[in-house]
């Protein structure tokens, strides 16, 4: 069960707050800002994807849950570098689907300080 | 069996080497119990010892999951735990006396505790979070800090609980006013406050410090200089104004009726002068009607060879008090006899105010 998130004053923008999951407190980041997308309404729902990061897990909040599909190697295609403050910049590459193509995230980077980044 | 297996048998439930055992003394629970605790939060507890020269009991609790007694307080809806080693004690002010609890010692809020000025700072402006209503009840949680004191003014007080301090992530270890997290009764998460790093980002706490003379900044003792007896007069809506004693010729009273005009300025015929009138409410700037009477009290001064008056409302006291050396404007707020009161320098107040009147007035 996830609680209510717990607002962090004067926490860098992108973080929505803590959320206790199972007892672990985690900082959820939202992927909209954090991407600097506009915000989503109020009334909408909001998913949250828990990753593994090197000192401990991170939340993720994103609009929804697509679906979980299995990919290989020989789909995918690497990212041309991108400018800083593009949604490209989180993006390490993309997987050549049938009929779309299916971006990877890069997680590392959206869990990183984005004040450590800067510079 | 080692000595080191022996030193552990106190930790063995049950064991004691009391003579006398009573119902609750004495029956081998004590040490099994700490033991048992510590180890639960990951923690270990050594025992070293030896025959007649002591014990050394060394417990070793992990950091990030040590367990500490905290208050619980209440901001803008949400509740934060402060440590209770960091908190000295909790004021509460209601009622009328809220409204008028926090003075402004220059810009930054203080409150008188026992006489000594606390550098105060509000959880919600550190938070930027909007300001409390004026009326409400005041809490102020008192807070050591690297030590230096301060009240935060917190919304209320929730609880003291014993919480089990967790770490806060990468994403926020730049934000200086918490320490870390912990989970509540009810499974939402409370934010930890980090004194210190309150007391740093709050530049009050250090302003407040340098010009007040109360608490900790008496024992600096460098910016004070010998004790010096005060007049201190009142003025307004009860501001207290100091005059150092050497300042003051005499006092007078002065029947109103004998006060006339000249080029804007109240004088008296005193002692074969002209003698000026200041209201000491034109040197301190402060606001609110003087009592109508027959007579107005006056300080006289001496300045350049000439006399002033220096109109008070009211004589209070004469105290002896220890001064900070830097004075640098006309007026250095300190407190005097559990009192914040203004200094008055007044060589430098006469300069501005009646500086330029004696060239042009002639004795007739």
């Amino acid at each position: 069960m996830v609680h209510e998130l717990t607002p962090v004053p004067q926490a860098p923008h992108v973080v929505q707050g803590l959320m206790n999951l199972r007892g672990l407190i985690l900082t959820a980041i939202d992927l909209r800002r954090r991407m600097e997308l506009p915000d989503r309404e109020a009334s909408d729902t909001t998913a949250s994807i828990v990753v593994r990061a090197d000192d401990g897990p991170v939340s993720l909040l994103v609009d929804r849950i697509g679906d979980v599909v299995d990919v290989g190697p020989e789909s995918f295609e690497p990212a041309p570098d991108a400018a800083p403050g593009s949604v490209m910049e989180f993006i390490t590459g993309a997987y050549k689907l049938e009929d779309v193509l299916l971006l990877e995230l890069d997680t590392k980077r959206v869990i990183a300080d984005p004040t450590a980044l800067a510079g | 069996m080692s000595d080191r297996e022996a030193w552990h048998l106190i930790f063995l439930p049950g064991f004691s080497t009391a003579a006398q055992v009573t119902n609750v003394s004495g029956r081998g629970v004590g040490m099994d119990v700490v033991k048992t605790n510590v180890e639960k939060i990951g923690g270990t507890v050594e025992v070293v010892s030896e025959l007649g020269q002591g014990t050394t009991l060394r417990v070793r609790i992990p950091l990030t999951l040590a367990i500490v007694p905290a208050l619980l307080v209440n901001c803008g809806g949400d509740r934060y735990a402060i440590p209770q080693r960091e908190v000295l004690e909790l004021v509460r002010v209601d009622g009328e006396k809220a409204r008028t609890a926090v003075e402004l010692l220059h810009d930054a809020p203080v409150y008188r505790l026992r006489g000594n000025l606390l550098p105060l700072v509000n959880l919600r402006e550190v938070m930027a979070l909007p300001g409390r209503d004026e009326n409400d009840a005041l809490t102020i949680a008192v807070l050591s800090a690297d030590g230096q004191q301060f009240g935060l003014v917190v919304d209320g007080v929730v609880a003291t609980e014993e919480i089990v301090v967790k770490p806060l992530g990468r994403m926020l270890r730049s934000v200086p006013i918490f320490s870390g997290a912990t989970i509540m009764g009810d499974g939402r998460v409370a934010l930890i406050l980090d004194v210190a790093g309150i007391a740093r980002v709050s530049s009050s706490v250090s302003s407040a410090r340098t010009e007040s003379d109360g608490g900790g900044a008496r024992e600096r003792s460098a910016d004070i200089v010998d004790r010096v007896p005060l007049l201190i007069v009142a003025t307004g809506e009860d501001t207290r104004v100091a005059i150092p004693l050497a300042d003051v010729a005499r006092l007078e009273e002065i029947p109103v009726d004998t006060i006339e005009q000249t080029r804007g300025r109240e004088v008296v015929q005193y002692r074969g002068e002209i003698m000026p009138l200041v209201r000491v409410s034109e040197l301190v700037g402060t606001y609110g009607d003087s009592p109508v009477g027959e007579h107005v009290t006056a300080v006289v001064h001496a300045y350049k060879g000439r006399q002033v008056g220096i109109v008070v409302d009211r004589i209070v006291d004469i105290v002896d008090t220890e001064l900070p050396q830097h004075r640098d404007s006309v007026t250095t707020t300190l407190v005097v006899a559990d009192r914040v009161t203004e200094l008055l320098d007044v060589t430098q107040a006469m300069a501005g105010v009646v500086g330029s009147l004696f060239d042009d007035l002639v004795e007739v």
